[in-house]
């Protein structure tokens, strides 16, 4: 039954994707406008597929239904409820249907926003393209990935889903919120392409992606954090991020989708970077592709990879689609892409946008260089090499201080050209919150260069958003804190405390393995005091439940309960630890066992690793902070009508002849959302230049 | 530091007083940055230890670093280490002992800078000195060319100008 | 490529050409990354090669779980030494494979078979054993140390000693018992082609 239903689902979206392709395509070949909105049909019929898909796998895990290969693998019959629920996603099979099925959203909601333009060619070839993605999604449930696969000899219970994804509620979460991003990407993608096929290349196509574009980024950056969240908490061993391929698979789209949100600007303002902005677009959109076949084919290891299977090919060749489609449409379209306008000086807002841009660039070099290099030397050289946290860390370190830098000065300076007078006033005040925040670290004990030149440039940075924000609402109040500009400086502030949290829980980490007893002896105490934070070992708890069996160590951490645990699921005799972390604004100790407890009542003792790293709960303040800054940015600024073309508005011209007081987004423009390029209604004049 | 570099490179016209501020913040930096750095102990033995486990992988898992895994085969790799640190090897010379054990460098989270391994380490240097080149470059091309009004560009200024002097619409 | 187009200040327009050139670059840069991707194997059957292959065996040090110590070269046999653990599934499925092997080995008494239990309990070890079958012996592997001497990178994992105490040849992965026997007559050809020209 569920297996009939989801299969019938994957069928509707599989048949839906290909009678819209080519119901689109004959509606753009024949100019005929009624196939053109056929798109709409199609979108629901898609969504529809995947929804019945969707709820028939949770229907089968929900009822237990181990006729389904899927869940016999991965469900069992003691997983609780919201494990449960998550599982449709532990696995592969059920992750590309939650991908399918999140399309089939994102499908839905673009017919809905341009549901009076269907019949225009632009957002036709966008359709279009997105069914080709819808239509691979769904060609991977009937091949490779079918998540309905039946049992003939059905078991009659599941070994669950691998321990390490139930044993923290925050798995439920970050999946989706990870999907949610990268799925998004699929929409300025579609509209790239179809920029490029229909030949409008102005600022239109960017206009009408860049919400989605944001949610997207949104949501990945929401997800990644989450992921970060989870590592510290379940891992047990202070880190939260291990240049893992997994890991940098989610990173590298989540670069270039930064460097697209930065440079979208230049083009929007001065026509600038047309090509670079396709580009980048197309480029995370194949990365979400990529990072999807590095760690899902099995060419690369990872701690991660919780399945393996023979998807490899088929995602291979569509990322290799993706990306020749893409270089030849630039090709093709190369001499259109020429940018009306050039960079007057390279001290300018563009200028540093632009050294932004290769800093990025060089980032995402680095991790997918990194990623894929063990690949590289193994088929060019024979020879087995494995690219680790180490040089990750050493690579990224200088490129996370340019960027800070560039955090600290893009902001203060104004488009076309600065002079000398207005940065010099204008990053005094920076300058001075960085000074503060370097002696203020060097007074409360940090040591060490490279930290040291971190806190510094995030000070400056942070006083850069700060002076912004202040500005802005102090002309605007609290509207002040909407718009592109504004809710980008917010999020700058969630990055920056996110930067010096790293730092400082890397730099300054407190590590001590000891053995506890619940009664003290010779050799043998019954608390220990970690960087002033002591822990006292109070008894041995049993929390078994059927799912489980789980064991405990109750602790008094600075006087507070804690029970870190050790878990032992029935599929597999491997003990998984369950850490606990108590923080506070100042620092995380994080308590794992290193081995079950020993003995009992007055006799139990336990031998327990305690980590303290300063700032860690920053990290997750930071994500949240960097969330409700692009959550503002999403908003309009202060509105003006968009078919004004900004470049020509008179309050622009004193920034040719720089004047100290003029603020970048001064006047008139101060917070608004960038405005539009003098292109930006060539979507309204449908057609023109195909 | 850096931010004040920006400062004193791009121009003094208005005077050296002006920028009084900026080289007292300077002064604050350099000391700062001084005291924060310098008499800085060297590592203990403990501390080359556990720096070296973070370069090694552990060879059981994937790419977890055997000082933050409890696999048998990373606390052997710990213990190693420390039998090794004690003999008196140098950190070098141990983690080439580990590394010889498995085929090629598999063992070694950061790749040898010489050889093959490298060029993980090069290319991104070439990247980036390529495309601040090519950024050089381009803005030494725009320089070439001054933006001057063509007689074109001012003759329409100047009827724009006549416009609205007679208070139309330009 | 034309360079023959003006835009519109009437400046020859080289732009269109570089993009073109920088695509077709990246194109050929990225269709190349591509068929490295399609040709690279799978990281689960990477090629077997190991510092230890051609070497005198490291010892086997740990202590024995099942059956007596093994002295590696001191007897006129074959050895695979088979590292495992009761919580791997391929090691569970390689079980039979190399019961079946240990059979034939000693039936003719060519070869036996000699297990290092990996990150286990001695208690799993012998329930793991009675329930699968097999009268081998079983060591432990001392704290981890015989692994990392053997270079063993995840279990299963075996390795093909020559009688003369030499690895010659390892496994990675379950073993399939019909496999290891072809292996152990492909090396005593060789062995006896080299004596031979040798001779």
């Amino acid at each position: 039954m569920n297996a009939a239903l989801g299969t019938g689902g994957v069928i509707l979206g599989l048949v839906a994707s290909l009678g819209a392709i080519v119901t689109v395509a004959m509606g753009i070949r024949g100019d005929r406008p009624e196939l053109m909105r056929m798109s709409r049909t199609y979108a629901w019929m898609v969504a529809g597929g995947a929804a019945i898909a969707f709820v028939a796998m949770q229907r089968a895990l929900i009822t237990r239904d181990f006729s389904l290969e899927y869940v016999a693998r991965n469900g069992s019959t003691t997983t609780p409820a919201l494990y449960n629920f998550a599982t449709l996603w532990s696995a592969l099979e059920g992750s590309i249907l939650l991908w399918a099925f999140i399309l089939g959203g994102y499908c839905v909601a673009v017919v809905w926003k341009f549901r009076d333009r269907l019949s225009d060619k632009l957002v036709a070839w966008a359709m279009l393209t997105m069914f080709v993605v819808t239509l691979f999604f769904f060609a991977l449930m009937t091949g490779p990935a079918n998540p309905f696969r039946v049992l003939a000899n059905p078991p009659i219970d599941g070994p669950g889903p691998n321990p390490l994804l139930q044993n923290h509620p925050l798995m439920a979460f970050h999946p989706p919120m990870l999907y949610l991003g990268y799925v998004g990407f699929t929409v300025p993608f579609a509209f790239a392409i179809a920029a490029l096929v229909t030949g409008r290349l102005g600022e239109g196509w960017l206009i009408e992606t860049r919400r989605w574009t944001l949610f997207a980024w949104t949501f990945l950056t929401v997800g990644i954090i989450l992921g970060a969240w989870w590592s510290h908490e379940v891992l047990g061993w202070g880190g939260y991020w291990a240049w893992d391929p997994v890991e940098n698979a989610s990173l590298l789209p989540w670069i270039t989708g930064t460097a697209f949100l930065h440079s979208v600007m230049v083009q929007e303002r001065r026509g600038m970077l047309r090509v670079w902005n396709l580009s980048l677009v197309c480029a995370t959109f194949a990365l979400t592709i990529l990072g999807t076949f590095l760690t899902r084919s099995g060419v690369l290891d990872s701690v991660h990879a919780f399945s393996d299977s023979n998807i490899g090919p088929m995602l291979l060749g569509f990322f290799a689609l993706i990306v020749l489609t893409t270089v030849g449409l630039v090709a093709w379209r190369g001499d259109r892409l020429r940018s009306p306008a050039r960079i007057d000086s390279p001290a300018s807002r563009e200028g540093a946008f632009l050294l932004n841009n290769i800093v990025f660039a060089a980032f995402a070099f680095v991790v997918l260089l990194g990623t894929v290099f063990p690949l590289i030397a193994e088929s060019l050289n024979g020879e087995k090499v494995t690219v680790g946290v180490p040089y990750f860390e050493r690579m990224t370190m200088p490129i996370g201080l340019v960027l800070l830098f560039l955090m600290a000065v893009a902001p203060v300076l104004p488009w076309r050209k600065a002079s000398s007078e207005t940065l010099r006033t204008r990053l005094l005040w920076p300058g001075w919150v960085g000074t503060a925040v370097l002696v203020i670290s060097v007074l409360v004990g940090a040591r060490g260069l490279a930290p040291l030149i971190a806190f510094f440039l995030a000070g400056f940075a942070a006083g850069s958003a700060l002076r912004q924000l202040v500005l802005a609402t102090r002309r605007q109040g609290l509207r002040g804190l909407l718009g592109r500009t504004n809710g980008g400086m917010i999020v700058h502030l969630g990055v920056i405390l996110i930067a010096v949290a790293f730092a400082a829980s890397n730099a300054y980490q407190t590590e001590r393995e000891t053995k506890l007893c619940v009664t003290a002896v010779e050799g043998c105490a019954s608390s220990v005091t970690v960087s002033g934070h002591k822990v006292e070992f109070v008894g041995v708890v049993d929390n078994s439940t059927n799912a489980r069996k789980e064991t405990g160590a109750k602790l008094l951490i600075d006087g507070k309960e804690f029970t870190p645990a050790i878990q032992q699921f029935p599929n597999g005799s491997q003990q998984i630890g369950k850490p606990t972390v108590r923080n506070s604004a100042r620092n995380s100790v994080l308590i794992a066992l290193l081995d079950l407890p020993q003995g009992e009542g007055k006799d139990a003792s336990v031998r327990i690793r305690v980590i303290v790293q300063p700032l860690i709960v920053w990290l997750w303040i930071g994500g949240a902070v960097m969330a409700f800054g692009s959550l503002l940015a999403a908003f309009p600024g202060k509105r003006r009508r968009p078919t004004d073309p900004t470049s020509a508005l008179p309050s622009e011209s004193p920034q040719l002849q720089p004047d100290p007081d003029s603020e970048p987004e001064s006047g008139k423009d101060a917070g608004q959302d960038s405005g539009q390029g003098p292109q930006s209604n060539d979507l309204e004049t449908a057609g023109a230049s195909t | 530091m850096t931010g004040a570099k920006t400062g004193t490179k791009t121009g003094t016209k208005s005077g050296p007083a002006k920028w009084i501020a900026w080289v007292a913040m300077l002064v604050v930096i350099v000391v700062a940055l001084f005291v924060g750095t310098v008499g800085q102990p060297s590592p203990t033995e403990a501390e080359r230890a556990q720096n070296l486990a973070e370069t090694i992988r552990c060879p059981s898992c994937k790419s977890q670093a055997v000082a933050s895994s409890e696999t048998p085969a990373s606390k052997a790799v710990r213990e190693l280490i420390w039998e090794r640190i004690e003999a008196g090897d140098t950190d070098e010379e141990i983690r080439d002992y580990v590394a010889s054990r498995f085929p090629g460098q598999d063992l070694l989270l950061d790749p040898e800078g010489s050889g093959f391994s490298g060029l993980v380490w090069a290319l991104p240097v070439v990247f980036v000195i390529a495309a601040v080149a090519g950024l050089v470059m381009r803005f030494a091309g725009y320089r070439a060319q001054p933006l001057t009004a063509s007689q074109e560009d001012k003759s329409l200024v100047d009827a724009a100008l006549r416009a609205s002097e007679n208070g139309e619409k330009p | 490529m034309s360079t023959h187009e003006t835009d519109a200040v009437g400046g020859p327009v080289r732009h269109s050409n570089a993009v073109r050139i920088a695509a077709a670059a990246i194109g050929v840069v990225m269709a190349l990354f591509v068929v490295m991707l399609f040709t690279s194997k799978n990281s689960s059957d990477q090629p077997s090669a190991s510092p230890v292959i051609g070497q005198q065996a490291p010892a086997l040090g740990g202590k024995a779980l099942l059956g007596e110590p093994v002295d590696i070269g001191s007897n006129d046999r074959w050895l695979l030494v088979n590292f495992f653990a009761t919580w791997c599934v391929p090691c569970v499925k390689e079980h039979p494979e190399l019961r079946q092997f240990a059979e034939n080995g000693a039936k003719d008494g060519s070869a036996r078979v000699v297990s290092v239990a990996y990150d286990d309990e001695a208690s799993a070890v012998k329930k793991f054993f009675e329930k699968q079958g097999g009268d081998w012996p079983v060591l432990d592997a001392d704290r981890g140390r015989t692994a990392l001497d053997w270079g063993v990178a995840k279990v299963p994992e075996s390795f093909l000693v020559a009688p003369n105490g030499v690895v010659v040849h390892r496994l990675q992965g379950g073993v399939k018992a019909r496999e290891v026997e072809a292996l152990i007559e492909r090396y005593e050809a060789q062995g006896r082609a080299n004596q031979e020209g040798g001779s």
